[in-house]
C-alpha cells in the first residue's frame, strides 16, 4: 500500500509516496532527500533525527510518515544558510557547541523549539528541555551555553 | 509488511463510518513511540493500522458536569500544559511531565500508555487512583466503560477485546484541598523507565486520614492500587506507627521482579520508601 502525503517541508509544499509503516526520519532522508536529517539509533533515544513538526520537536524516526500528511516541517535547513544563518546556529557556532557534529542537528532544532516555548530559560530548564537529545563529546556544557546566550540574544 | 494498511480518519463521522470496515487484526496506533520500537525488534505488524492521532474528539481535555475527560489522543506535553489538569488534577501533569524525553511528550499519548499496559507506564498509577474509567468503542460502533482498576488483567493484558479502540478516559474531578503526589524512580532523572513509580491522592484533615488512594507501577505484573496500604492507613491518625504500619501493608501489596533496571529486593524498598515520604510531606 503505498500513500501520497503532502507536507511543508522548510516552507516548500513536497509531495511524497510512503509507505504504512514507513517512519518519517526514512521518508524525509530517502524520499525528500533531505539528508541534513540524521539517523542515530532509530528508536527514540538519541535525539538526532529531530525534526520541528508543527512547532512541537518530535523524533522523527517515532512518527509514521503517513501520519505528517498535512504538517509543516522544519529541518536544520529550514533555519538558516552559512551566509545566514539562525540565532541558534550561530550561538552554537561561537560558543563551541559543536564536536563531532553528529547530534548538532538534532540539537539545534529541539533548542530553537525549546526556545520558542520558553524564551528566558534558567540552565537547568536548558537541561531539562534538552534532555532527548544525547551528545557523547561536548559534556553539555557548551550546548547549554550556546541555548543560554542565544536566549539571551533574542530579548 | 508490505500489505499493511492504513487508515487516518479525520473527522469523528469518518470515524465512526470506519469502524465496520476495519479488517480483523488492525491496530490503533496514535503517536506510535510505542509502536515503531516494538516493531524494530520484531512484533509482528498489523493487518491494518487505525490513526487516530488527528481526530480533535480524541484531542481534548474538558470537564463536563463534575468530571474531567481526557480523549485518548492527548499527548503527555497537552497534559503537563493544560490548565485544567495544572489546575485541578496536578499529579496527572506530573507523571505526564515525568515520562520520556520533551520529543517523546510531544508525541506519547495517554491511550497508548494505557492500552499497551506496560507496568511502568507512568499515567497508569495516577488514573487509578483517581478512579478514572477507560472510554471504549469496538468496531461494530458499540461503547462501554471500564472501571481502570478492572482493566489490567494480566502483564500486557488489559480488558480490551481486539476489536475495541480506547476512546478515552474520565474521572471525578478531584476536590480541592486533596493533597496528591506522583513519585517516580528511574536509572536517571531524564527520560529514563520507571524501576518504581507511584501516585498518592491524601484528603486529611488535621492528622487524620480520612481516606487515601495509593496506585504503584513497575513493582508487579500490573499497575495496581494499594489496596493493603489504603486499609492500613484510613481513617487513622498520623504517626510513627501509621507509617510503620503503611509500609509494611505495601509489601502484600507487590510482586516485584529483578530486571535490567533493578532487583525485586530494591523495588520493595523503594515503593516503601516513596511512600514513607509521600506520606510524611503530606502530614508536614
Amino acid at each position: 500500500m503505498s500513500i501520497q502525503i503532502e507536507i511543508t517541508l522548510n516552507g516548500k509544499l513536497k509531495k511524497l509516496e510512503v509507505g504504512p509503516t514507513q517512519s518519517l526520519l526514512s521518508a524525509l532522508r530517502d524520499g525528500a532527500k533531505a539528508k541534513e536529517v540524521k539517523d542515530g539509533c532509530s528508536d527514540g533515544d538519541c535525539g538526532v533525527c529531530t525534526v520541528i513538526m508543527d512547532g512541537k520537536a518530535v523524533n522523527s524516526c517515532l512518527v509514521l510518515a503517513p501520519s505528517a500528511d498535512g504538517t509543516e516541517i522544519t529541518t536544520l535547513k529550514g533555519l538558516g544558510t552559512k551566509e545566514n544563518p539562525s540565532a541558534m546556529q550561530e550561538a552554537f557556532v561561537n560558543c563551541g557547541a559543536i564536536q563531532c557534529g553528529y547530534c548538532t542537528a538534532g540539537m539545534v532544532l529541539s533548542a530553537t523549539a525549546f526556545l520558542e516555548k520558553n524564551p528566558s530559560p534558567s540552565r537547568d530548564e536548558i537541561r531539562e528541555g534538552m534532555s532527548g537529545n544525547l551528545c557523547r563529546c561536548t559534556g553539555y556544557q557548551k550546548i547549554v551555553d550556546a541555548i543560554d546566550s542565544a536566549a539571551k540574544k533574542q530579548q | 509488511m508490505s500489505e499493511v494498511k492504513y487508515f487516518r480518519p479525520r473527522s469523528y463521522s469518518e470515524f465512526t463510518d470506519l469502524l465496520g470496515q476495519l479488517p480483523t487484526g488492525f491496530k490503533t496506533v496514535a503517536g506510535t513511540t510505542d509502536f515503531i520500537p516494538a516493531a524494530r525488534r520484531g512484533a509482528p505488524y498489523p493487518t491494518a493500522l487505525l490513526d487516530i492521532s488527528k481526530l480533535n474528539e480524541f484531542q481534548e481535555i474538558k470537564e463536563e458536569g463534575g468530571r474531567i475527560l481526557i480523549g485518548a489522543a492527548v499527548t503527555m506535553a497537552d497534559l503537563l500544559e493544560s490548565d485544567l489538569i495544572i489546575e485541578k488534577c496536578s499529579v496527572l501533569a506530573s507523571a505526564a511531565k515525568s515520562l520520556g524525553s520533551p520529543l517523546t511528550r510531544n508525541r506519547a499519548t495517554i491511550g497508548g500508555n494505557i492500552a499497551n499496559a506496560s507496568p511502568s507506564a507512568d499515567t497508569a498509577p495516577v488514573l487509578l487512583t483517581l478512579d478514572a474509567d477507560v472510554h471504549l468503542i469496538s468496531n461494530d460502533g458499540l461503547t462501554r466503560q471500564v472501571p481502570l482498576t478492572s482493566f489490567f488483567k494480566g502483564y500486557k493484558i488489559t480488558e480490551r477485546g481486539n476489536d475495541e479502540i480506547i476512546t478515552g478516559f474520565s474521572f471525578t474531578t478531584p476536590q480541592s484541598g486533596i493533597w496528591s503526589r506522583f513519585a517516580k524512580v528511574g536509572q536517571r532523572s531524564g527520560a529514563a523507565i520507571s524501576v518504581a513509580n507511584m501516585s498518592v491522592i491524601i484528603d486529611r484533615e488535621d492528622n487524620i486520614c480520612h481516606d487515601i488512594a495509593v496506585a504503584f507501577g513497575a513493582v508487579a505484573p500490573v499497575p495496581l492500587r494499594a489496596v493493603s496500604v489504603e486499609k492500613a492507613a484510613k481513617g487513622k491518625p498520623f504517626d510513627n506507627q501509621f507509617i510503620t504500619d503503611c509500609c509494611e501493608a505495601v509489601q502484600a501489596d507487590i510482586s516485584p521482579i529483578s530486571d535490567i533496571r533493578g532487583s525485586a529486593d530494591y523495588r520493595r524498598h523503594v515503593a516503601a520508601n516513596i511512600l514513607a515520604r509521600a506520606l510524611t510531606d503530606a502530614f508536614a
